[in-house]
């Protein structure tokens, strides 16, 4: 395969390569082999000789005249070879290829390793022995950054940016590793690195999913910046990897961290050829679902409103379209999303259960391309490309549905009297304004409409958008800041009645600045610390008459506004090659201001509407009501050996804006309401400890995690809580304790034609709502299984490559059933039979199965197409499993009959055509 | 875009587009019965307890909750039931049926605007008491009428009348509503049987000739719970809301159908108890409902706070309010069903034959003569065509107009 020159932007430390004095022997070497000759040349000529040690073979030198100079000896002992000496200080290149050009060289072998002056331990020792094959090291050159023999520090810091080679755009998440020394990092969303390592011969190999991997050599003897152009892997698409970083499984010091590149994700088979991020979140250990087609996620016993899910540094508050069978992620333009379960880093908090990262990939910098694509669903576009060809791009796209026309088309009147339609809209634009500047704005809006066959019609909106900026310091000091806006608005309509037409709105919308530094003083020490502030303004509810006729009284609930704001440091200190830790503080406080209205309840008397004394009335921005406190978060990990180690995690979460939602799955009415004086913040902790091992080399990882989990103040209702519109709504809510244990386990095959992951997971999930009047107490008091309490879960999803064209997913879920609230009784109130339901979550539905199975094809890729296709053909539920998404009972005349209801009773097959102009 | 029509019309996507919509939205025929075992779980005391203004005594039901698989209550006796009005005395209530307490109307005098609370000891000698509850008054009934309309059930358009109510109380305290309504129609049998017949002597007999189960009165309480509120608007007042559907396909129209509505004013409480009631009862299983759970009433055990007590003791208001519509009140284009789909009838030559045909289920009609009146025959069909005490009775109600 035809391989591009690597181009290479040199730092300001570079000294360039050229021809200098010239070298010569000066008393022959005849009969010597050439490898015993370079030695003594080295020793006579006080330099340092690279050349390729399978060049020389078993040669020895032949006759030769004296003084020669070494070109033209080298000319003598290899006529058939044009070998060129490159000479930089002291140490001279022999290559078959002019240095400054591209150089196919094989690494030196370790004899002529130049040893590092400052490092003399021979422990330390950098060994150029890569455990890469040595086919794929030689496609690169080796890049030499200062001088060995005029040293000054022994530890250097190479930082630099990592980018496609075809778009230009910045890659994130790309490790940077030096297997040998088992230090590394990731590029952060600009594609920056920044590594402090010792001086000397190194092979940093830089991975990204869908990139080939590029192990560099590079002699680093000073501070050094490096410019690296990954290429695209996608012909090939021989890797699917969960995380991008080989041993990176027991070698980071993060845990309970799942780390999924688009390109993965592409490949697990969908529902209705949607690519879905969360919905393929739900494969990962620890992370699940309360039935089938439910929005949201809920992380190892966790409510959906637990979990903040950050795009772009933007939260998305609801993350579900069309009644949440499709989450609002357009799979396009993402590049990745990490999923924080536990060890979640100090600058992140907010909630108490799970942070999800979602990034926006960057425009293509060099040329524009286009993509579009078909499923049953929806129809989708892409166009990104560069608006200053290497300095700006803009990468925007959008989907629709088109399932208000498949209504309009089918025979059932419900169905066609009905309406289901949504679409997003996002996009991103990015500038390198210098080599220390680079800003990026992104921006997102979702919109969601449906009603069914009835006069009531809903419709919710996401709108967001995120500056960031990032300051280069220097190359150990960078700061990124951002400013942050996001709304979630929702409605609730009916037209039909003109004497009761009315329009619900509820509204959220959050204002945030924050500001995050990274500080690496040494190599074993990265230390960050930042800011953020929040200031939310909610609409908690209005109704209006939507008609002049409407006999409907508006209600107007006040608006609140609060401000919530964090600080934190952290460091991640490697105090050797067996121990790192990482520690941090962060802490966090929450205020509400006014105007605001505050109810003053009767003391000693339930928290209910009629024992409401008086209604205290706060105006200005007087601070009224505060809650805040600390929140370690601390990992550590011990390195057992080369392919084991041991971490440990314990972190403290605290969340100042709940979910209030009593319904199982969440529902576009469910509303976020702030901390006050009667609803206190959630408090979560979490300890986690996880053995990993590796197995062939880091191809197959393994892992068990276990972890307790305790939160308290958690969120629960009264029966027949009344949650929207509810001017006291604090009357409807309980709070309560929440605890969590599970043990996870991972086998995770990463490299090959044959890739995947099979876990295991045991968890439980437990809730006690123990108030002090009868109407705050659940279940008598006691702790009783949580909604998502689903004890066993195993998950298996493969892969298999057959050709460069052509792949085969599948995966396959198994789950207890989720715990279910049944009717024990029934009574009878005049003519009607009401039920007695059994203490909550007593009961469970049965057990959950589905196999997925998905082939992806490329279509061919002659360089010059016009458009390129792939095509996806799946089939979810192969099945066709009727599995139980809920079990309800109707009582009709005067009977009561029990119904179980399947969201996906049968096969859902699907294709879908993906097109791509470039 | 040439693309994307060929690729449509390459695959017969429309199809299962259609199909996969209909299961995104869950109305497919994904949902299957279901008979959960939940036997061994214990009986509670269930409360129902009414009164109003007026001169009718003040009732209250006792009985015990009953197994899913079970189709009966049983009633709670030898209790003492007492209703107590705020700082004024207590009355008792007599037990006149096995679980039935009836307070005397001479003593008890329910006045609207006065609280009341009931008491009960039951045979164990445990207590239980309700909240205070503010006796509500008897708002009249504005309206009741019906539309002919059309309704949309599945793929079907179904026609019929559809009954309204309308409420307006000028003094703005009534706002809770809840409806029940009661139905009457005459109907009639297209092949009336002219008596019975023995299939053992192959012998019949006649009926008296208003004794002919030609025509009946069929009849239907409602079992839904029917729920307005006015809290919201700025006036206690609303007109045509939806009491009951009554479609064409039914006998129910054919002749002439009363629905007699009754309009109970409720307290906040038991207006909430409704609505939790409807809400667990009918709506739970789509994928927004919310977590089932149990419908709390305003009766407490005070020995045992946490003891469950179903039910409630509600100090509401009554009225009713009937009308009649007759099969010439709406267009007749429209066909309305008679019960006459289905039936046959059919002819027998010999009473051996017709003996068969009854001891098999069928239903005796009359007899076949010739012009002298000499019997040639018999004839028969199905019962439910031919005789209408099976959905009805022959007794016309004392209210009934013609």
């Amino acid at each position: 395969m035809l391989r591009y020159t690597w181009l290479i932007c040199l730092g300001w430390c570079w000294c360039s390569v050229g021809q200098a004095q010239e070298v010569i022997v000066s008393r022959s070497l005849a009969g010597t082999s050439w490898a015993a000759a370079l030695e003594q040349l080295e020793a006579a000529e006080q330099v340092r000789i690279y050349i390729d040690p399978t060049l020389l073979q078993e040669k020895v030198v032949p006759d030769h005249a004296t003084p020669l100079a070494l070109d033209s000896l080298l000319q003598l002992g290899f006529p058939d070879i044009p070998l060129t000496i490159s000479r930089l200080g002291q140490q001279i290149f022999i290559t078959s290829t002019p240095l400054d050009l591209a150089i196919r060289q094989r690494p030196v072998t370790p004899a002529y390793v130049p040893l590092p002056k400052a490092t003399a331990s021979a422990s330390s020792l950098p060994k150029i022995k890569p455990r890469l094959a040595a086919e794929e090291v030689d496609t690169f050159a080796r890049v030499i950054f200062g001088d060995s023999l005029r040293l000054t520090k022994s530890q250097v810091t190479l930082s630099g940016y990592v980018r496609a080679e075809t778009g230009g755009e910045p890659l994130a998440g790309v490790s940077i590793t030096i297997p040998v020394l088992q230090t590394g990092t990731f590029s952060d969303a600009y594609g920056f690195f920044s590594l402090t390592i010792p001086v000397g011969e190194h092979i940093v190999v830089f991975r990204s999913v869908g990139k080939e991997a590029q192990p560099r050599p590079i002699g680093l003897y000073s501070n050094a910046t490096l410019e690296v152009n990954l290429r695209d892997e996608i012909r090939e698409l021989d890797e699917v990897l969960i995380e991008s970083d080989r041993n990176a499984n027991v070698k980071r010091t993060q845990m309970g961290v799942a780390r999924v590149g688009i390109e993965t994700l592409k490949q697990i088979p969908a529902l209705m050829g949607e690519v879905d991020i969360i919905k393929s979140a739900l494969l990962l250990p620890g992370v699940q679902t309360v039935g089938e087609g439910a929005g949201g996620f809920q992380v190892r016993g966790g409510t959906a409103g637990q979990n903040l899910v950050l795009l772009n540094q933007a939260p998305i508050y609801n993350t579900s379209h069309l009644f949440g069978f499709f989450s609002v992620f357009n799979a396009d333009l993402i590049q990745r999303f990490d999923l924080y379960k536990s060890g979640v880093p100090a600058r992140l908090g907010g909630r108490v259960s799970s942070v999800m990262e979602v990034q926006m990939k960057d425009g293509n910098k060099q040329k524009w391309v286009g993509r579009l694509g078909v499923s049953p669903i929806t129809g989708r576009f892409s166009v990104e490309g560069p608006l200053v060809k290497g300095k700006s791009s803009l990468v925007l796209g959008g989907r629709g549905s088109f399932t208000n026309w498949i209504l309009n088309r089918l025979e059932d009147a419900d169905l066609r009297n009905s309406r289901a339609q949504f679409y997003d809209l996002s996009g991103k634009v990015n500038w390198e304004i210098g080599p220390k500047d680079r800003i990026d704005l992104s921006g997102y809006f979702s919109d969601d409409e449906f009603f069914l066959n009835s006069d009531t019609a809903y419709d919710y909106q996401n709108l967001n958008g995120a500056l960031n900026w990032k300051h280069l310091f220097n190359n150990r000091l960078f700061a990124v800041s951002s400013a942050v806006f996001s709304q979630y608005v929702f409605g609730v309509s009916s037209e039909s009645n003109p004497t009761t037409a009315f329009r619900i709105d509820y509204r959220i919308r959050h204002h945030e600045l924050k500001t995050d530094f990274t500080f690496i003083p040494t190599p074993k020490h990265q230390i960050k610390a930042g800011a953020n502030l929040i200031y939310y303004r909610l609409l908690p509810g209005r109704q209006l008459p939507l008609s002049d006729s409407s006999l409907v009284n508006g209600v107007v609930l006040n608006e609140e506004q609060a401000f919530e704001g964090g600080i934190y440091l952290s460091d991640e200190w490697n105090i050797n090659n067996r121990l790192s830790l990482y520690g941090g503080l962060r802490w966090s406080g929450f205020g509400i201001v006014g105007p605001y209205e505050a109810r003053l309840y009767q003391p000693e008397q339930p928290r209910q509407v009629q024992n409401i004394l008086d209604t205290l009335q706060f105006s200005g921005l007087s601070l009224l009501d505060g809650y805040g406190g600390p929140e370690i978060r601390f990992s550590g990990r011990y390195t057992i050996n080369e392919n084991s180690s041991l971490k440990l995690s314990y972190n403290r979460m605290r969340q100042y804006l709940h979910m209030l939602s009593n319904t199982t799955a969440i529902s576009p009415t469910d509303t976020w309401k702030l901390s006050d004086p009667y609803i206190r913040p959630q408090v979560g902790d979490q300890v986690s400890l996880g053995y990993y091992r590796d197995f062939l080399r880091g191809g197959l990882e393994t892992s068990v995690e276990i972890y307790g989990k305790s939160i308290q103040d958690l969120i629960e209702f009264k029966n027949g809580a009344q949650l929207l519109l509810n001017p006291a709504v604090e009357t409807d809510v309980v709070q309560g304790r929440g605890r969590a244990y599970g043990i996870e386990c991972l086998v995770r095959k990463t490299r090959g034609r044959f890739t995947g992951w099979l876990s295991y997971t045991f968890a439980r999930t437990f809730v006690q709502i123990n108030g002090e009047f009868p109407d705050e107490v659940i279940n008598g008091g006691e702790y009783f299984p949580a909604n998502v309490d689903k004890p066993h879960d195993l998950t298996f999803v493969a892969n298999y490559k057959i050709s460069r064209r052509l792949s085969f997913s599948t995966t396959a879920t198994y789950s207890t059933g989720r715990p279910i609230t049944f009717p024990v009784g029934r009574y009878n109130i005049g003519n009607s039979v009401l039920l007695n339901y059994s203490e909550r979550n007593q009961f469970r539905v049965p057990d959950y199965v589905r196999w997925d199975f998905s082939a992806f094809f490329e279509g061919n890729h002659k360089k010059n197409k016009f458009l390129h296709s792939s095509w996806s053909f799946s089939v979810y539920n192969t099945l066709g499993r009727q599995n139980v998404y809920s079990i309800y009972f109707v009582s009709e005349n005067r009977r009561l009959q029990g119904y179980r209801l399947s969201i996906f009773g049968r096969p859902i097959p699907t294709i879908t055509l993906t097109l791509r102009h470039s | 875009m040439k693309l994307l029509h060929l690729f449509l019309s390459f695959f017969p996507l429309t199809k299962w587009l259609g199909i996969s919509v209909m299961m995104l939205i869950g109305v497919s025929g994904c949902i299957t019965p279901f008979t959960p075992n939940t036997t061994g779980f214990s009986d509670l005391l269930v409360v129902e307890g009414r009164m109003r203004p007026g001169a009718e005594p003040a009732v209250v039901l006792l009985s015990r909750s009953f197994g899913l698989d079970e189709t009966e209550a049983t009633p709670e006796e030898g209790a003492i039931v007492r209703i107590q009005q705020e700082g004024g005395p207590s009355y008792l209530l007599l037990p006149t049926a096995p679980g039935r307490y009836e307070s005397n109307p001479t003593q008890l005098l329910p006045q609207p605007g006065t609280s009341y609370r009931l008491l009960i000891e039951d045979k164990a000698g445990r207590s239980y008491e309700s909240d205070w509850q503010v006796q509500k008054k008897n708002t009249p009934i504005a309206e009741v009428f019906a539309e002919f309309s059309d309704k949309v059930l599945g793929t079907d358009t179904i026609q019929g009348m559809q009954v309204f109510v309308s409420a307006n109380d000028p003094e703005g305290t009534t706002r809770y509503y809840r409806y029940e309504y009661e139905e009457n129609w005459l109907f009639s049998v297209p092949y009336p049987s002219r008596g019975d017949w023995n299939f053992f002597t192959n012998t019949y007999t006649f009926y008296e000739g208003d004794s002919i189960p030609v025509t009946c009165y069929g009849f239907n309480p409602s079992s839904e719970i029917i729920l307005k509120s006015t809290v919201g608007l700025s006036e206690d007042r609303f007109e045509g809301h939806p009491v009951n559907f009554v479609s064409v396909r039914t006998p129910k129209l054919s002749r002439r159908y009363s629905i007699l509505v009754r309009q109970y004013s409720l307290t906040e409480d038991i207006y909430r108890f409704w609505q939790n009631a409807e809400q667990v009862s009918e709506n739970v299983g789509s994928l927004f409902d919310p977590v089932p759970t149990n419908v709390i009433g305003n009766i407490t055990c005070i020995d045992d706070p946490n003891q469950l007590v179903l039910g409630f003791f509600s100090a509401e208001g009554l009225t009713e309010k009937r009308i009649f519509i007759d099969r010439r009140d709406f267009t007749p284009r429209v066909q309305v069903s008679n019960g006459q789909d289905g039936c046959d009838l059919l002819d027998f030559a010999t009473a051996t034959d017709m003996s068969a045909h009854v001891s098999a289920g069928g239903s005796f009609v009359g007899v076949r003569t010739d012009f002298f009146g000499n019997i040639v025959g018999f004839t028969g069909s199905t019962p439910i065509c031919s005789d209408c005490r099976l959905q009805g009775t022959l007794k016309k109600p004392s209210w009934w107009v013609d």
